[in-house]
């Protein structure tokens, strides 16, 4: 194995165990997490076949297909997380105005208002 | 009366002390001030709500109203803290509510000519392009845009839910008038101008965050 492979494989282990770890009560979240650090681990060890099935689905080079992959894969991650956070500002909404009602200070005084000028 | 308020201490008291005398129930929602408004109002006879966090001016009016919903109000008035309406207009923007005429009463500054006038002329620009804005998208063709100043039935009220919790709430309830149906008007209202009193954005800002609002962040 030459010197990246050394780097690339406990890089992956770690990423993967972090995920599978984060995403504890998703089952098919961590299947597949599982699948993407198999095929990771396979293209690590045998990057030829990166460009085999590259050039089998008609992209060029290996490289190119890992590229577009990450691109839509990128895209994909950074649209969830939108909703993600849309979804946790909607609930953060929520929690702040109903506190406040529940909180509300009403008058301490009766509703008997005079400008100041008119009280002299 | 629900008015929405964010930092503007001073200019909120003055708000007060004048709409209190011809209307007692009034719900003051500080949206996230620093420092808080509680200080500076708290010999008011006036319900004070409290955002922990800003919100938008949306939002404040939002919680406001599920608020004076709570304490039976049959009409609701939404008013700018900053004392641009003027507490003579509210009679007229109230009565074809009360009366059960329309579900929701809108205050326009270009009905009267003294009023129209009143408005600088960066602003009318603006103005004749967010009318023109909020018709193509709404439906609805009114005389004026994003002034602020409406009156509600309490039944109308109880429907207002905006999506954007900022500025945009002005184009929403548009949209609110159209799916519900509501009847609605305008009446005629007068907005001070004063040059000591800068808006916290101009109105070409305003216009900016309205339409990143309404057109692109419900897609972000």
């Amino acid at each position: 194995m030459s010197l990246i492979q050394w780097i690339l494989l406990p890089s992956l282990l770690l990423i993967a165990g972090l995920y599978v770890r984060l995403f504890s009560h998703h089952l098919l979240i961590r299947l597949a997490i599982l699948g993407l650090f198999v095929l990771g681990v396979y293209f690590v060890l045998a990057p030829d076949q990166s460009t085999h099935l590259a050039q089998s689905l008609g992209v060029g080079r290996g490289t190119d297909l890992l590229l577009y992959a990450s691109v839509t894969g990128g895209y994909l991650v950074v649209l969830l997380l939108l909703a993600k956070i849309r979804h946790l500002e909607k609930v953060q909404r929520e929690l702040i105005q109903a506190w406040a009602i529940r909180e509300a200070l009403p008058p301490q005084q009766p509703h008997t208002y005079a400008m100041p000028d008119d009280e002299e | 009366m629900v008015i929405p308020c964010f930092n503007g201490h001073t200019l909120l008291r003055k708000t007060l002390e004048s709409v209190l005398v011809d209307y007692p129930l009034v719900v003051v929602v500080d949206d996230g001030s620093v420092p808080p408004l509680r200080e500076g109002i708290r010999d008011l006879p006036v319900h004070l709500l409290r955002h922990s966090h800003n919100l938008g001016q949306g939002a404040a009016l939002e919680t406001g109203t599920r608020y004076a919903l709570s304490l039976k109000a049959e009409v609701l008035v939404h008013v700018d803290a900053d004392g641009q309406h003027r507490v003579e207009d509210l009679p007229a923007l109230i009565a074809p509510v009360l009366s059960g005429q329309v579900d929701i009463c809108l205050g326009s500054r270009f009905l009267q000519p003294q009023s129209r006038q009143a408005v600088p002329r960066f602003r009318r620009l603006m103005l004749l392009a967010a009318r023109w804005f909020n018709g193509c998208l709404s439906g609805i063709w009114l005389s004026d845009a994003h002034n602020g100043l409406r009156a509600l039935s309490r039944d109308a009220a109880r429907h207002l839910k905006f999506r954007q919790p900022g500025m945009a709430h002005a184009t929403e309830i548009l949209y609110l008038i159209r799916r519900h149906r509501w009847r609605y008007c305008e009446s005629p209202t007068h907005i001070r101008y004063e040059p000591h009193r800068p808006p916290a954005q101009g109105p070409l800002g305003r216009a900016a965050q309205v339409l990143y609002d309404l057109l692109l962040k419900p897609w972000l």
